[in-house]
Protein backbone atom coordinates (compact mmCIF):
# COMPACT_ATOMS: atom_id res chain seq x y z
CA UNK A 1 0.00 0.00 0.00
CA UNK A 2 2.82 2.35 0.94
CA UNK A 3 4.57 1.61 -2.34
CA UNK A 4 1.34 2.14 -4.24
CA UNK A 5 0.76 5.50 -2.56
CA UNK A 6 4.34 6.56 -3.18
CA UNK A 7 4.04 5.61 -6.84
CA UNK A 8 0.76 7.46 -7.13
CA UNK A 9 2.17 10.59 -5.47
CA UNK A 10 5.23 10.43 -7.69
CA UNK A 11 3.07 10.11 -10.82
CA UNK A 12 0.87 13.01 -9.71
CA UNK A 13 3.79 15.28 -8.90
CA UNK A 14 5.41 14.44 -12.23
CA UNK A 15 2.15 15.33 -13.97
CA UNK A 16 1.87 18.55 -12.02
CA UNK A 17 5.32 19.53 -13.27
CA UNK A 18 4.39 18.29 -16.74
CA UNK A 19 7.98 17.18 -17.18
CA UNK A 20 9.65 13.81 -17.28
CA UNK A 21 11.21 13.30 -13.85
CA UNK A 22 14.97 13.51 -13.90
CA UNK A 23 16.99 10.30 -13.80
CA UNK A 24 20.25 11.00 -11.96
CA UNK A 25 19.94 9.82 -8.33
CA UNK A 26 20.78 12.11 -5.41
CA UNK A 27 23.89 10.07 -4.54
CA UNK A 28 25.46 11.08 -7.87
CA UNK A 29 24.31 14.71 -7.61
CA UNK A 30 25.75 15.01 -4.11
CA UNK A 31 29.10 13.32 -4.75
CA UNK A 32 29.65 15.16 -8.04
CA UNK A 33 28.80 18.48 -6.39
CA UNK A 34 31.23 17.74 -3.57
CA UNK A 35 34.06 16.61 -5.84
CA UNK A 36 33.52 19.47 -8.32
CA UNK A 37 33.42 22.28 -5.75
CA UNK A 38 36.30 20.95 -3.70
CA UNK A 39 38.36 20.75 -6.90
CA UNK A 40 37.53 24.32 -7.98
CA UNK A 41 38.04 25.62 -4.45
CA UNK A 42 41.53 24.07 -4.32
CA UNK A 43 42.79 24.69 -7.86
CA UNK A 44 40.86 27.77 -9.02
CA UNK A 45 40.10 29.70 -5.83
CA UNK A 46 43.42 28.39 -4.41
CA UNK A 47 42.12 28.02 -0.86
CA UNK A 48 43.42 25.42 1.56
CA UNK A 49 42.21 21.85 1.99
CA UNK A 50 40.37 22.38 5.30
CA UNK A 51 38.53 25.37 3.92
CA UNK A 52 37.61 23.58 0.69
CA UNK A 53 36.32 20.33 2.20
CA UNK A 54 34.13 22.41 4.51
CA UNK A 55 33.04 24.76 1.72
CA UNK A 56 31.72 21.89 -0.39
CA UNK A 57 29.89 20.02 2.35
CA UNK A 58 26.52 18.48 1.55
CA UNK A 59 23.74 17.44 3.96
CA UNK A 60 23.61 14.79 5.27
CA UNK A 61 27.37 14.81 5.80
CA UNK A 62 28.06 11.28 4.58
CA UNK A 63 29.92 12.20 1.37
CA UNK A 64 33.66 11.59 1.59
CA UNK A 65 36.49 13.50 -0.08
CA UNK A 66 39.74 12.14 -1.43
CA UNK A 67 42.27 14.57 -2.90
CA UNK A 68 44.87 13.49 -5.45
CA UNK A 69 47.05 16.60 -5.40
CA UNK A 70 49.57 15.25 -7.93
CA UNK A 71 46.84 14.94 -10.57
CA UNK A 72 44.72 17.88 -9.35
CA UNK A 73 41.83 15.47 -9.04
CA UNK A 74 39.20 15.09 -6.32
CA UNK A 75 36.88 12.14 -5.72
CA UNK A 76 33.84 11.83 -3.50
CA UNK A 77 32.14 8.66 -2.30
CA UNK A 78 29.64 7.70 0.38
CA UNK A 79 30.78 6.80 3.88
CA UNK A 80 30.52 3.06 4.59
CA UNK A 81 28.99 2.25 1.19
CA UNK A 82 30.31 0.42 -1.84
CA UNK A 83 29.79 3.37 -4.21
CA UNK A 84 32.06 4.15 -7.14
CA UNK A 85 33.27 7.66 -6.30
CA UNK A 86 32.49 10.69 -8.46
CA UNK A 87 35.59 12.44 -9.79
CA UNK A 88 36.31 16.05 -10.76
CA UNK A 89 39.61 16.96 -12.37
CA UNK A 90 41.30 20.29 -13.00
CA UNK A 91 41.39 21.01 -16.75
CA UNK A 92 42.88 24.50 -17.17
CA UNK A 93 42.92 27.97 -15.64
CA UNK A 94 40.18 29.08 -18.03
CA UNK A 95 37.84 26.12 -17.57
CA UNK A 96 38.66 25.13 -14.00
CA UNK A 97 37.55 21.64 -12.96
CA UNK A 98 35.25 19.29 -14.86
CA UNK A 99 33.26 16.26 -13.75
CA UNK A 100 34.75 13.06 -15.14
CA UNK A 101 32.36 10.39 -16.41
CA UNK A 102 31.87 7.45 -14.05
CA UNK B 1 57.64 68.76 23.09
CA UNK B 2 58.05 71.13 26.05
CA UNK B 3 55.31 73.50 27.10
CA UNK B 4 57.69 75.48 29.34
CA UNK B 5 57.68 78.56 27.13
CA UNK B 6 53.88 78.82 26.98
CA UNK B 7 51.82 81.07 29.23
CA UNK B 8 48.95 79.54 31.19
CA UNK B 9 46.48 81.14 28.76
CA UNK B 10 48.32 79.65 25.80
CA UNK B 11 48.38 76.26 27.53
CA UNK B 12 44.59 76.39 27.95
CA UNK B 13 44.14 77.33 24.29
CA UNK B 14 46.43 74.47 23.30
CA UNK B 15 44.47 72.08 25.51
CA UNK B 16 41.16 73.11 23.94
CA UNK B 17 42.62 72.79 20.42
CA UNK B 18 43.93 69.30 21.32
CA UNK B 19 40.48 68.32 22.56
CA UNK B 20 39.00 69.32 19.22
CA UNK B 21 41.65 67.33 17.38
CA UNK B 22 41.04 64.25 19.50
CA UNK B 23 37.28 64.48 19.10
CA UNK B 24 37.71 64.96 15.34
CA UNK B 25 39.79 61.78 15.20
CA UNK B 26 37.24 59.97 17.36
CA UNK B 27 34.51 61.25 15.04
CA UNK B 28 36.25 59.60 12.15
CA UNK B 29 35.47 56.16 13.58
CA UNK B 30 31.82 56.83 12.87
CA UNK B 31 32.19 57.86 9.25
CA UNK B 32 29.82 56.14 6.86
CA UNK B 33 32.75 54.17 5.47
CA UNK B 34 33.53 52.72 8.86
CA UNK B 35 29.87 52.07 9.58
CA UNK B 36 29.76 50.18 6.29
CA UNK B 37 32.75 48.11 7.36
CA UNK B 38 31.24 47.39 10.78
CA UNK B 39 27.99 46.14 9.27
CA UNK B 40 29.65 44.15 6.48
CA UNK B 41 32.16 42.39 8.74
CA UNK B 42 30.04 41.93 11.88
CA UNK B 43 30.07 38.41 13.38
CA UNK B 44 28.13 35.87 11.29
CA UNK B 45 28.18 38.03 8.16
CA UNK B 46 30.65 35.66 6.44
CA UNK B 47 31.97 38.41 4.20
CA UNK B 48 35.04 37.25 2.22
CA UNK B 49 35.75 40.58 0.51
CA UNK B 50 34.36 44.09 0.31
CA UNK B 51 35.54 46.79 -2.10
CA UNK B 52 34.14 50.28 -2.66
CA UNK B 53 35.02 52.62 -5.53
CA UNK B 54 34.09 56.23 -6.16
CA UNK B 55 34.74 57.29 -9.76
CA UNK B 56 37.36 54.47 -10.11
CA UNK B 57 39.12 55.52 -6.89
CA UNK B 58 39.37 52.66 -4.41
CA UNK B 59 37.95 53.98 -1.13
CA UNK B 60 37.82 50.70 0.74
CA UNK B 61 39.18 47.17 0.32
CA UNK B 62 39.21 44.36 2.85
CA UNK B 63 39.55 40.60 2.59
CA UNK B 64 38.59 38.01 5.16
CA UNK B 65 38.42 34.26 5.90
CA UNK B 66 41.78 33.55 4.24
CA UNK B 67 41.03 35.34 0.95
CA UNK B 68 43.36 37.91 -0.61
CA UNK B 69 43.16 40.12 -3.69
CA UNK B 70 44.76 37.26 -5.64
CA UNK B 71 42.11 34.63 -4.92
CA UNK B 72 39.34 34.14 -7.44
CA UNK B 73 35.94 33.74 -5.82
CA UNK B 74 33.01 31.77 -7.18
CA UNK B 75 30.45 34.23 -8.58
CA UNK B 76 27.56 31.74 -8.60
CA UNK B 77 24.53 33.46 -10.17
CA UNK B 78 26.33 36.77 -10.57
CA UNK B 79 27.71 34.90 -13.61
CA UNK B 80 24.30 35.48 -15.24
CA UNK B 81 24.89 39.23 -15.43
CA UNK B 82 28.38 38.76 -16.86
CA UNK B 83 26.96 36.35 -19.47
CA UNK B 84 24.57 39.14 -20.44
CA UNK B 85 27.56 41.48 -20.83
CA UNK B 86 29.19 38.94 -23.16
CA UNK B 87 26.02 38.83 -25.29
CA UNK B 88 25.99 42.63 -25.35
CA UNK B 89 29.52 42.57 -26.74
CA UNK B 90 28.47 39.99 -29.36
CA UNK B 91 25.48 42.15 -30.37
CA UNK B 92 27.83 45.12 -30.80
CA UNK B 93 30.17 42.94 -32.92
CA UNK B 94 27.12 41.86 -34.97
CA UNK B 95 27.62 38.21 -34.06
CA UNK B 96 24.13 37.64 -32.65
CA UNK B 97 20.65 39.13 -33.04
CA UNK B 98 18.75 38.62 -29.82
CA UNK B 99 15.37 39.15 -31.49
CA UNK B 100 15.79 36.20 -33.85
CA UNK B 101 14.31 32.77 -33.15
CA UNK B 102 16.54 30.53 -31.06
CA UNK B 103 16.06 27.89 -33.78
CA UNK B 104 18.25 30.05 -36.07
CA UNK B 105 21.13 29.33 -33.68
CA UNK B 106 20.22 26.01 -32.07
CA UNK B 107 18.11 23.96 -34.54
CA UNK B 108 17.51 21.24 -31.90
CA UNK B 109 15.01 23.62 -30.30
CA UNK B 110 12.62 22.76 -33.18
CA UNK B 111 12.26 19.24 -31.78
CA UNK B 112 10.64 20.72 -28.68
CA UNK B 113 8.47 23.35 -30.48
CA UNK B 114 10.44 26.28 -29.03
CA UNK B 115 11.05 28.26 -32.24
CA UNK B 116 8.77 31.06 -31.00
CA UNK B 117 11.38 31.91 -28.34
CA UNK B 118 14.17 34.46 -28.87
CA UNK B 119 17.50 34.99 -27.09
CA UNK B 120 15.87 38.12 -25.61
CA UNK B 121 13.36 35.93 -23.73
CA UNK B 122 16.18 33.98 -22.07
CA UNK B 123 18.09 37.20 -21.23
CA UNK B 124 14.94 38.34 -19.41
CA UNK B 125 14.43 35.08 -17.48
CA UNK B 126 11.17 34.86 -19.38
CA UNK B 127 11.53 31.78 -21.58
CA UNK B 128 8.52 30.24 -19.85
CA UNK B 129 10.23 26.83 -19.78
CA UNK B 130 9.24 24.71 -16.80
CA UNK B 131 12.14 24.93 -14.39
CA UNK B 132 12.60 24.06 -10.73
CA UNK B 133 15.23 26.46 -9.33
CA UNK B 134 15.78 24.55 -6.08
CA UNK B 135 19.25 24.60 -4.51
CA UNK B 136 20.70 22.52 -1.70
CA UNK B 137 17.85 22.73 0.81
CA UNK B 138 17.87 19.17 2.24
CA UNK B 139 14.13 19.39 2.96
CA UNK B 140 13.41 19.88 -0.74
CA UNK B 141 13.31 17.16 -3.39
CA UNK B 142 16.86 17.74 -4.55
CA UNK B 143 16.62 14.93 -7.09
CA UNK B 144 13.99 16.96 -8.95
CA UNK B 145 15.94 20.22 -8.84
CA UNK B 146 16.47 21.42 -12.41
CA UNK B 147 19.62 23.28 -11.33
CA UNK B 148 21.11 20.27 -9.56
CA UNK B 149 20.41 18.07 -12.57
CA UNK B 150 21.75 20.74 -14.96
CA UNK B 151 25.12 20.98 -13.23
CA UNK B 152 25.66 17.55 -11.66
CA UNK B 153 23.13 15.19 -13.23
CA UNK B 154 21.18 14.68 -16.44
CA UNK B 155 22.55 17.92 -17.87
CA UNK B 156 26.32 17.52 -17.58
CA UNK B 157 26.83 15.83 -20.97
CA UNK B 158 25.15 18.73 -22.77
CA UNK B 159 23.48 21.51 -20.78
CA UNK B 160 22.02 23.14 -23.91
CA UNK B 161 20.13 19.98 -24.94
CA UNK B 162 19.02 19.42 -21.33
CA UNK B 163 17.55 22.93 -20.95
CA UNK B 164 15.75 23.07 -24.27
CA UNK B 165 14.11 19.68 -23.69
CA UNK B 166 11.97 21.27 -20.95
CA UNK B 167 8.43 22.06 -22.11
CA UNK B 168 6.85 25.50 -21.93
CA UNK B 169 4.69 26.09 -18.91
CA UNK B 170 2.15 28.05 -20.90
CA UNK B 171 3.05 27.84 -24.61
CA UNK B 172 2.87 31.15 -26.43
CA UNK B 173 2.88 33.20 -23.23
CA UNK B 174 6.09 34.30 -21.52
CA UNK B 175 6.25 34.10 -17.77
CA UNK B 176 9.09 35.52 -15.64
CA UNK B 177 10.79 32.67 -13.81
CA UNK B 178 14.28 33.24 -12.44
CA UNK B 179 16.21 30.37 -13.98
CA UNK B 180 19.81 29.20 -14.17
CA UNK B 181 18.59 27.26 -17.22
CA UNK B 182 17.67 30.47 -19.07
CA UNK B 183 21.07 32.09 -18.42
CA UNK B 184 23.00 28.93 -19.28
CA UNK B 185 21.04 28.68 -22.53
CA UNK B 186 21.92 32.32 -23.30
CA UNK B 187 25.58 31.28 -23.36
CA UNK B 188 24.76 28.21 -25.49
CA UNK B 189 23.07 30.56 -28.01
CA UNK B 190 26.09 32.87 -27.91
CA UNK B 191 28.43 29.95 -28.52
CA UNK B 192 26.28 28.77 -31.44
CA UNK B 193 26.25 32.28 -32.92
CA UNK B 194 30.04 32.85 -33.09
CA UNK B 195 32.33 31.29 -35.71
CA UNK B 196 33.46 27.75 -34.84
CA UNK B 197 37.04 28.92 -34.23
CA UNK B 198 35.78 31.25 -31.49
CA UNK B 199 33.57 28.74 -29.67
CA UNK B 200 36.04 28.25 -26.83
CA UNK B 201 37.40 31.79 -26.64
CA UNK B 202 34.56 34.23 -27.29
CA UNK B 203 33.92 35.24 -23.62
CA UNK B 204 37.55 36.36 -23.39
CA UNK B 205 37.86 37.77 -26.91
CA UNK B 206 34.80 40.03 -26.69
CA UNK B 207 34.68 40.94 -22.97
CA UNK B 208 37.29 39.69 -20.53
CA UNK B 209 40.55 40.21 -22.45
CA UNK B 210 39.83 43.85 -23.39
CA UNK B 211 39.11 44.53 -19.68
CA UNK B 212 42.20 42.59 -18.56
CA UNK B 213 40.08 40.14 -16.56
CA UNK B 214 41.43 36.67 -15.83
CA UNK B 215 38.21 34.73 -15.29
CA UNK B 216 37.64 30.99 -14.95
CA UNK B 217 34.45 29.92 -16.73
CA UNK B 218 33.34 26.30 -16.27
CA UNK B 219 32.07 24.19 -19.17
CA UNK B 220 29.94 21.08 -19.55
CA UNK B 221 31.25 17.98 -21.32
CA UNK B 222 30.07 19.34 -24.70
CA UNK B 223 31.92 22.65 -24.24
CA UNK B 224 28.90 24.78 -23.30
CA UNK B 225 29.74 27.46 -20.72
CA UNK B 226 28.03 27.48 -17.33
CA UNK B 227 26.56 30.91 -18.05
CA UNK B 228 24.21 30.82 -15.09
CA UNK B 229 26.59 29.88 -12.32
CA UNK B 230 30.14 28.87 -13.16
CA UNK B 231 32.38 31.93 -13.21
CA UNK B 232 35.29 32.47 -10.81
CA UNK B 233 36.59 36.02 -10.65
CA UNK B 234 38.79 38.22 -8.44
CA UNK B 235 36.89 41.03 -6.66
CA UNK B 236 38.94 43.82 -8.31
CA UNK B 237 38.16 42.32 -11.71
CA UNK B 238 34.49 42.02 -10.80
CA UNK B 239 34.54 45.78 -10.09
CA UNK B 240 35.78 46.41 -13.66
CA UNK B 241 32.45 45.05 -14.96
CA UNK B 242 30.78 47.75 -12.88
CA UNK B 243 33.02 50.47 -14.33
CA UNK B 244 32.16 49.24 -17.83
CA UNK B 245 28.44 49.83 -17.21
CA UNK B 246 29.10 53.24 -15.63
CA UNK B 247 31.08 54.18 -18.75
CA UNK B 248 28.09 52.90 -20.77
CA UNK B 249 30.08 50.27 -22.63
CA UNK B 250 33.41 52.06 -23.15
CA UNK B 251 36.72 50.73 -21.82
CA UNK B 252 40.00 52.61 -22.33
CA UNK B 253 38.68 54.23 -25.50
CA UNK B 254 37.36 50.96 -26.93
CA UNK B 255 33.64 50.29 -27.19
CA UNK B 256 32.70 46.86 -25.75
CA UNK B 257 28.94 47.18 -26.11
CA UNK B 258 26.54 49.93 -27.13
CA UNK B 259 24.85 52.47 -24.86
CA UNK B 260 21.58 51.00 -26.12
CA UNK B 261 22.65 47.70 -24.59
CA UNK B 262 23.08 49.35 -21.18
CA UNK B 263 19.59 50.87 -21.51
CA UNK B 264 18.16 47.50 -22.60
CA UNK B 265 19.80 45.78 -19.61
CA UNK B 266 18.25 48.37 -17.31
CA UNK B 267 14.69 47.58 -18.42
CA UNK B 268 12.41 45.53 -16.24
CA UNK B 269 11.37 42.37 -18.09
CA UNK B 270 7.80 42.77 -19.40
CA UNK B 271 6.82 39.52 -17.69
CA UNK B 272 8.19 40.50 -14.25
CA UNK B 273 4.84 40.85 -12.49
CA UNK B 274 4.81 43.50 -9.74
CA UNK B 275 1.59 42.02 -8.36
CA UNK B 276 3.60 38.89 -7.54
CA UNK B 277 7.07 40.30 -6.80
CA UNK B 278 6.39 43.91 -5.73
CA UNK B 279 7.51 43.33 -2.15
CA UNK B 280 10.81 41.61 -3.00
CA UNK B 281 14.02 43.41 -1.98
CA UNK B 282 15.43 43.01 -5.49
CA UNK B 283 13.51 43.64 -8.72
CA UNK B 284 14.53 41.96 -11.93
CA UNK B 285 16.20 43.78 -14.79
CA UNK B 286 17.36 41.85 -17.87
CA UNK B 287 19.84 39.30 -16.42
CA UNK B 288 20.51 41.84 -13.66
CA UNK B 289 18.70 43.20 -10.60
CA UNK B 290 17.95 46.49 -8.91
CA UNK B 291 16.76 47.49 -5.45
CA UNK B 292 13.02 47.68 -4.87
CA UNK B 293 12.35 51.39 -5.61
CA UNK B 294 10.39 51.84 -2.38
CA UNK B 295 13.36 50.61 -0.32
CA UNK B 296 15.80 52.65 -2.40
CA UNK B 297 13.74 55.81 -1.90
CA UNK B 298 13.39 55.30 1.86
CA UNK B 299 17.16 54.79 2.20
CA UNK B 300 18.06 57.58 -0.26
CA UNK B 301 19.85 55.13 -2.57
CA UNK B 302 19.94 56.24 -6.23
CA UNK B 303 19.14 53.81 -9.07
CA UNK B 304 21.23 50.64 -8.87
CA UNK B 305 22.23 47.85 -11.22
CA UNK B 306 23.05 44.71 -9.25
CA UNK B 307 24.58 41.35 -10.07
CA UNK B 308 23.39 38.91 -7.43
CA UNK B 309 24.79 35.46 -6.75
CA UNK B 310 23.99 32.61 -4.41
CA UNK B 311 25.36 32.83 -0.85
CA UNK B 312 25.95 36.57 -1.05
CA UNK B 313 27.87 37.52 -4.20
CA UNK B 314 27.09 41.12 -5.15
CA UNK B 315 28.26 43.72 -7.64
CA UNK B 316 26.34 46.93 -6.93
CA UNK B 317 26.62 49.73 -9.48
CA UNK B 318 25.28 53.24 -8.82
CA UNK B 319 25.80 55.03 -12.14
CA UNK B 320 24.69 58.49 -10.91
CA UNK B 321 27.46 58.45 -8.26
CA UNK B 322 29.98 56.47 -10.37
CA UNK B 323 29.99 54.07 -7.43
CA UNK B 324 30.93 50.39 -7.55
CA UNK B 325 30.57 48.07 -4.57
CA UNK B 326 31.78 44.46 -4.64
CA UNK B 327 30.88 42.04 -1.89
CA UNK B 328 31.74 38.36 -2.03
CA UNK B 329 30.91 35.95 0.74
CA UNK B 330 29.87 32.53 1.82
CA UNK B 331 26.43 32.68 3.35
CA UNK B 332 25.74 28.98 3.07
CA UNK B 333 25.22 28.61 6.82
CA UNK B 334 21.56 29.55 7.40
CA UNK B 335 22.50 31.30 10.67
CA UNK B 336 24.79 33.68 8.78
CA UNK B 337 23.36 37.04 7.82
CA UNK B 338 24.53 39.80 5.51
CA UNK B 339 22.45 43.00 5.43
CA UNK B 340 22.84 44.06 1.82
CA UNK B 341 20.60 47.13 1.92
CA UNK B 342 22.30 48.52 5.04
CA UNK B 343 25.72 48.10 3.47
CA UNK B 344 24.64 49.73 0.19
CA UNK B 345 23.12 52.63 2.15
CA UNK B 346 26.35 53.26 4.09
CA UNK B 347 28.43 52.87 0.92
CA UNK B 348 26.29 55.47 -0.85
CA UNK B 349 26.66 57.88 2.08
CA UNK B 350 30.43 57.27 2.13
CA UNK B 351 30.76 57.99 -1.58
CA UNK B 352 28.59 61.10 -1.27
CA UNK B 353 30.76 62.34 1.63
CA UNK B 354 33.94 61.59 -0.28
CA UNK B 355 32.73 63.39 -3.39
CA UNK B 356 31.70 66.36 -1.26
CA UNK B 357 35.24 66.45 0.13
CA UNK B 358 34.28 65.23 3.60
CA UNK B 359 36.58 62.22 3.71
CA UNK B 360 40.14 62.34 2.49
Amino acid sequence: MKTFLATLLFALSAQAFNVTPYKTPLAFLATRYRAFHTCNCLYVMKMNQDYCTNYSKVEPQIFTINIDAANKSVSSGIMGMDFKPSVAKFVSDRVGCAIVNQ
Amino acid sequence: MSLAGFTMKNKIVLFVVSLFAVSALAGKTTTSLQQMEQIAFAPKTETDSLLLYSDKELLFERYNNGYTANNKHVAWSASKSMSSAIVGALVYAKQINIQRSICDYIPEAKNFNHCDLRTADFLSWSSGLIWNELYEDPSGDREQSSVGQLLYGDGIANTSNFIISHPSKTPGKNEWNYSTGDSTFVMALARAAVPVVEEQIFPWKYLFDPLGIDVTFGQDQAGNFGGGSSMYIRPRDFAKIGELYIARGMWNGKRIFSEAWVDYTNQRPEAFDLALYGNEVLYSKRSWWTLNPKIAQARRIPDTLIANGHWGQYLVIVPSLKMVLVRMGNNQDPTSNFELVDVIEKAVRAVEEHQAGGVK
